[in-house]
Protein backbone atom coordinates (compact mmCIF):
# COMPACT_ATOMS: atom_id res chain seq x y z
CA UNK A 1 0.00 0.00 0.00
CA UNK A 2 1.83 3.55 -0.64
CA UNK A 3 2.18 6.02 2.01
CA UNK A 4 0.43 9.27 1.92
CA UNK A 5 2.27 10.52 4.99
CA UNK A 6 3.24 13.78 4.03
CA UNK A 7 6.29 14.39 6.45
CA UNK A 8 9.10 12.39 5.05
CA UNK A 9 8.71 14.51 1.84
CA UNK A 10 8.16 17.88 4.50
CA UNK A 11 11.24 17.52 6.09
CA UNK A 12 12.91 16.67 2.30
CA UNK A 13 11.17 20.45 1.16
CA UNK A 14 12.85 21.96 4.38
CA UNK A 15 16.37 20.78 3.42
CA UNK A 16 16.35 21.48 -0.08
CA UNK A 17 14.69 24.88 0.74
CA UNK A 18 17.76 25.70 2.84
CA UNK A 19 20.24 24.51 0.34
CA UNK A 20 18.24 26.85 -2.21
CA UNK A 21 18.41 29.62 0.16
CA UNK A 22 22.64 28.96 0.58
CA UNK A 23 22.97 29.01 -3.40
CA UNK A 24 20.36 32.47 -3.70
CA UNK A 25 22.97 34.04 -1.07
CA UNK A 26 25.72 32.63 -2.61
CA UNK A 27 24.41 34.29 -6.06
CA UNK A 28 23.19 37.85 -4.80
CA UNK A 29 26.72 38.24 -2.96
CA UNK A 30 28.53 36.99 -6.65
CA UNK A 31 26.21 39.29 -7.87
CA UNK A 32 27.25 42.46 -5.77
CA UNK A 33 30.72 41.39 -5.77
CA UNK A 34 30.48 41.78 -9.50
CA UNK A 35 28.96 45.33 -9.40
CA UNK A 36 31.26 46.58 -7.04
CA UNK A 37 34.24 44.83 -8.97
CA UNK A 38 32.94 47.05 -12.25
CA UNK A 39 32.49 50.10 -10.29
CA UNK A 40 35.85 49.95 -8.96
CA UNK A 41 37.98 48.58 -11.56
CA UNK A 42 36.23 49.03 -14.47
CA UNK A 43 39.42 47.95 -16.96
CA UNK A 44 40.28 45.04 -15.46
CA UNK A 45 37.04 43.91 -15.11
CA UNK A 46 36.24 44.36 -18.67
CA UNK A 47 39.62 42.96 -19.89
CA UNK A 48 38.92 39.73 -17.53
CA UNK A 49 35.60 39.43 -18.66
CA UNK A 50 36.86 40.00 -22.64
CA UNK A 51 39.48 37.45 -21.81
CA UNK A 52 36.34 35.31 -21.06
CA UNK A 53 34.73 35.31 -24.51
CA UNK A 54 38.19 34.77 -25.99
CA UNK A 55 38.56 38.27 -27.53
CA UNK A 56 40.91 39.77 -25.02
CA UNK A 57 42.55 43.23 -26.10
CA UNK A 58 43.71 45.71 -23.68
CA UNK A 59 42.21 48.56 -25.68
CA UNK A 60 38.68 48.27 -24.81
CA UNK A 61 36.49 51.42 -24.47
CA UNK A 62 34.33 52.05 -21.39
CA UNK A 63 30.88 51.65 -22.74
CA UNK A 64 32.61 47.78 -23.46
CA UNK A 65 33.28 47.24 -20.01
CA UNK A 66 30.01 47.97 -18.43
CA UNK A 67 28.13 46.14 -21.40
CA UNK A 68 30.25 43.15 -20.87
CA UNK A 69 29.47 43.55 -17.04
CA UNK A 70 25.65 44.13 -17.54
CA UNK A 71 25.82 40.79 -19.49
CA UNK A 72 27.64 38.77 -16.92
CA UNK A 73 24.86 40.62 -14.53
CA UNK A 74 22.30 39.46 -16.53
CA UNK A 75 23.19 35.80 -16.33
CA UNK A 76 23.54 35.62 -12.66
CA UNK A 77 20.14 37.74 -12.12
CA UNK A 78 17.96 34.56 -14.49
CA UNK A 79 19.98 32.26 -12.05
CA UNK A 80 18.93 34.60 -9.00
CA UNK A 81 15.25 34.23 -10.37
CA UNK A 82 15.33 30.18 -10.66
CA UNK A 83 16.75 29.95 -7.78
CA UNK A 84 14.27 31.60 -5.58
CA UNK A 85 11.43 30.14 -7.83
CA UNK A 86 12.82 26.94 -6.21
CA UNK A 87 12.83 27.81 -2.93
CA UNK A 88 9.20 28.69 -3.31
CA UNK A 89 8.25 25.13 -4.76
CA UNK A 90 10.14 23.99 -1.40
CA UNK A 91 8.25 26.74 0.81
CA UNK A 92 5.27 26.00 -0.83
CA UNK A 93 5.33 22.32 -0.31
CA UNK A 94 6.43 23.52 3.43
CA UNK A 95 2.77 25.16 4.06
CA UNK A 96 1.41 22.22 2.05
CA UNK A 97 -0.06 24.70 -0.69
CA UNK A 98 0.28 22.32 -3.26
CA UNK A 99 -0.96 24.98 -5.58
CA UNK A 100 1.59 27.50 -5.03
CA UNK A 101 4.08 24.73 -5.49
CA UNK A 102 3.26 23.79 -8.69
CA UNK A 103 2.70 27.34 -10.08
CA UNK A 104 6.28 28.11 -8.54
CA UNK A 105 7.40 24.79 -10.63
CA UNK A 106 5.72 26.00 -13.59
CA UNK A 107 7.60 29.51 -13.45
CA UNK A 108 10.98 28.13 -12.87
CA UNK A 109 10.86 25.80 -15.94
CA UNK A 110 9.75 28.81 -17.86
CA UNK A 111 12.61 30.79 -16.27
CA UNK A 112 15.44 27.77 -17.32
CA UNK A 113 13.92 27.93 -20.65
CA UNK A 114 14.50 31.91 -20.62
CA UNK A 115 18.15 31.05 -19.23
CA UNK A 116 18.93 28.76 -21.73
CA UNK A 117 17.83 31.54 -24.47
CA UNK A 118 20.20 34.07 -22.39
CA UNK A 119 22.94 31.74 -22.60
CA UNK A 120 23.23 31.24 -26.23
CA UNK A 121 22.33 35.19 -26.68
CA UNK A 122 25.27 36.62 -24.15
CA UNK A 123 27.81 34.55 -25.59
CA UNK A 124 27.03 35.85 -28.77
CA UNK A 125 26.64 39.72 -27.52
CA UNK A 126 29.75 39.41 -25.59
CA UNK A 127 31.80 38.19 -28.25
CA UNK A 128 30.35 41.22 -30.28
CA UNK A 129 31.12 43.71 -28.19
CA UNK A 130 34.56 42.57 -26.74
CA UNK A 131 34.93 42.73 -30.65
CA UNK A 132 33.58 45.92 -31.47
CA UNK A 133 36.68 47.91 -30.96
CA UNK A 134 38.27 45.70 -33.63
CA UNK A 135 38.96 46.69 -36.97
CA UNK A 136 36.46 45.90 -39.75
CA UNK A 137 36.97 42.03 -40.84
CA UNK A 138 37.72 41.32 -37.53
CA UNK A 139 34.79 41.18 -35.29
CA UNK A 140 33.28 38.34 -34.11
CA UNK A 141 29.60 37.01 -34.17
CA UNK A 142 30.18 33.68 -32.23
CA UNK A 143 26.97 31.26 -31.84
CA UNK A 144 27.38 28.21 -29.36
CA UNK A 145 26.01 25.79 -28.27
CA UNK A 146 27.79 23.47 -26.09
CA UNK A 147 27.34 21.03 -22.84
CA UNK A 148 26.47 24.17 -20.61
CA UNK A 149 23.80 24.60 -23.02
CA UNK A 150 22.65 21.26 -23.18
CA UNK A 151 22.91 20.81 -19.38
CA UNK A 152 19.92 23.35 -19.12
CA UNK A 153 17.79 21.51 -22.04
CA UNK A 154 18.04 19.07 -19.69
CA UNK A 155 17.23 20.73 -17.18
CA UNK A 156 14.58 22.79 -18.40
CA UNK A 157 12.77 19.70 -20.43
CA UNK A 158 12.35 18.01 -16.78
CA UNK A 159 11.35 21.14 -14.76
CA UNK A 160 8.56 21.35 -17.50
CA UNK A 161 7.93 17.55 -16.72
CA UNK A 162 8.23 18.33 -13.07
CA UNK A 163 5.71 21.28 -13.49
CA UNK A 164 3.22 18.89 -15.06
CA UNK A 165 3.43 16.77 -12.66
CA UNK A 166 3.11 18.76 -9.68
CA UNK A 167 0.13 20.55 -10.99
CA UNK A 168 -1.51 16.45 -12.22
CA UNK A 169 -0.36 15.54 -8.37
CA UNK A 170 -1.90 18.75 -6.65
CA UNK A 171 -5.27 17.84 -8.07
CA UNK A 172 -4.61 14.42 -6.82
CA UNK A 173 -4.30 15.95 -3.54
CA UNK A 174 -6.97 17.86 -3.29
CA UNK A 175 -9.20 14.89 -4.29
CA UNK A 176 -7.30 12.74 -1.72
CA UNK A 177 -7.82 15.42 1.10
CA UNK A 178 -11.90 15.45 -0.02
CA UNK A 179 -12.37 11.62 0.49
CA UNK A 180 -12.56 10.43 4.40
CA UNK B 1 -25.40 16.04 -4.59
CA UNK B 2 -27.93 13.35 -4.40
CA UNK B 3 -26.13 11.42 -2.16
CA UNK B 4 -27.23 12.55 1.43
CA UNK B 5 -24.92 11.95 4.54
CA UNK B 6 -27.53 10.81 7.61
CA UNK B 7 -24.69 10.73 10.17
CA UNK B 8 -25.75 13.58 12.19
CA UNK B 9 -29.38 11.17 12.25
CA UNK B 10 -27.40 8.52 13.53
CA UNK B 11 -25.73 10.41 16.14
CA UNK B 12 -28.68 12.38 17.14
CA UNK B 13 -30.53 8.46 18.00
CA UNK B 14 -27.86 7.39 20.05
CA UNK B 15 -26.96 10.68 22.09
CA UNK B 16 -23.34 10.62 20.83
CA UNK B 17 -21.51 13.88 19.90
CA UNK B 18 -19.46 13.99 16.93
CA UNK B 19 -16.53 14.88 18.75
CA UNK B 20 -17.10 11.45 21.22
CA UNK B 21 -17.27 9.83 17.03
CA UNK B 22 -14.26 11.30 16.58
CA UNK B 23 -12.10 9.64 18.89
CA UNK B 24 -13.53 6.63 18.98
CA UNK B 25 -12.86 5.91 15.10
CA UNK B 26 -9.45 7.71 15.45
CA UNK B 27 -10.62 10.75 12.70
CA UNK B 28 -10.04 14.29 13.05
CA UNK B 29 -13.01 16.37 14.01
CA UNK B 30 -12.54 18.76 11.44
CA UNK B 31 -12.45 15.73 9.03
CA UNK B 32 -15.54 14.28 10.80
CA UNK B 33 -17.07 17.50 10.21
CA UNK B 34 -16.48 17.73 6.42
CA UNK B 35 -18.30 14.40 6.32
CA UNK B 36 -21.45 15.20 8.39
CA UNK B 37 -22.11 18.72 6.14
CA UNK B 38 -21.77 16.94 2.93
CA UNK B 39 -18.84 18.94 1.67
CA UNK B 40 -16.72 15.04 1.32
CA UNK B 41 -16.15 13.84 -2.18
CA UNK B 42 -15.77 10.66 -0.93
CA UNK B 43 -16.18 7.76 1.81
CA UNK B 44 -13.40 5.40 2.85
CA UNK B 45 -14.57 1.79 3.09
CA UNK B 46 -12.52 1.84 6.44
CA UNK B 47 -13.90 5.03 7.48
CA UNK B 48 -17.70 3.80 6.91
CA UNK B 49 -16.38 -0.19 8.71
CA UNK B 50 -15.49 2.24 11.47
CA UNK B 51 -18.52 3.97 11.81
CA UNK B 52 -20.52 1.38 11.45
CA UNK B 53 -18.62 -0.25 13.93
CA UNK B 54 -18.85 2.59 16.69
CA UNK B 55 -22.33 3.81 16.02
CA UNK B 56 -23.69 -0.47 15.64
CA UNK B 57 -25.55 0.74 12.19
CA UNK B 58 -25.41 -0.51 8.41
CA UNK B 59 -23.81 1.70 5.65
CA UNK B 60 -27.59 2.22 4.40
CA UNK B 61 -28.79 3.83 7.59
CA UNK B 62 -25.87 6.63 7.16
CA UNK B 63 -26.18 7.46 3.44
CA UNK B 64 -29.08 8.03 1.44
CA UNK B 65 -29.86 8.06 -2.25
CA UNK B 66 -32.60 11.41 -3.30
CA UNK B 67 -33.11 12.37 -7.09
CA UNK B 68 -30.98 15.66 -7.73
CA UNK B 69 -32.84 18.07 -9.64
Amino acid sequence: MISLEAKPLLRSACLMRRALLLILGILIATALGTLGWIAVDLDRAGLSLAELTGYGSAALRVWQSVALGAILLGHIVIWIAVVWRGQQIFAALLREDVEAASMAAAQAARLLWIMLIWGVLANTLAALVATWHFPDGQRALVISFGSAQISTVLAAVLATFTSRAFVFGAALWQDHKAVI
Amino acid sequence: MPIVVRLDVALAQRKMTSKELAAMIGLSEQNLSVLRSGKARGVRFSTLEAICDALDCQPGDLLEFTQGP
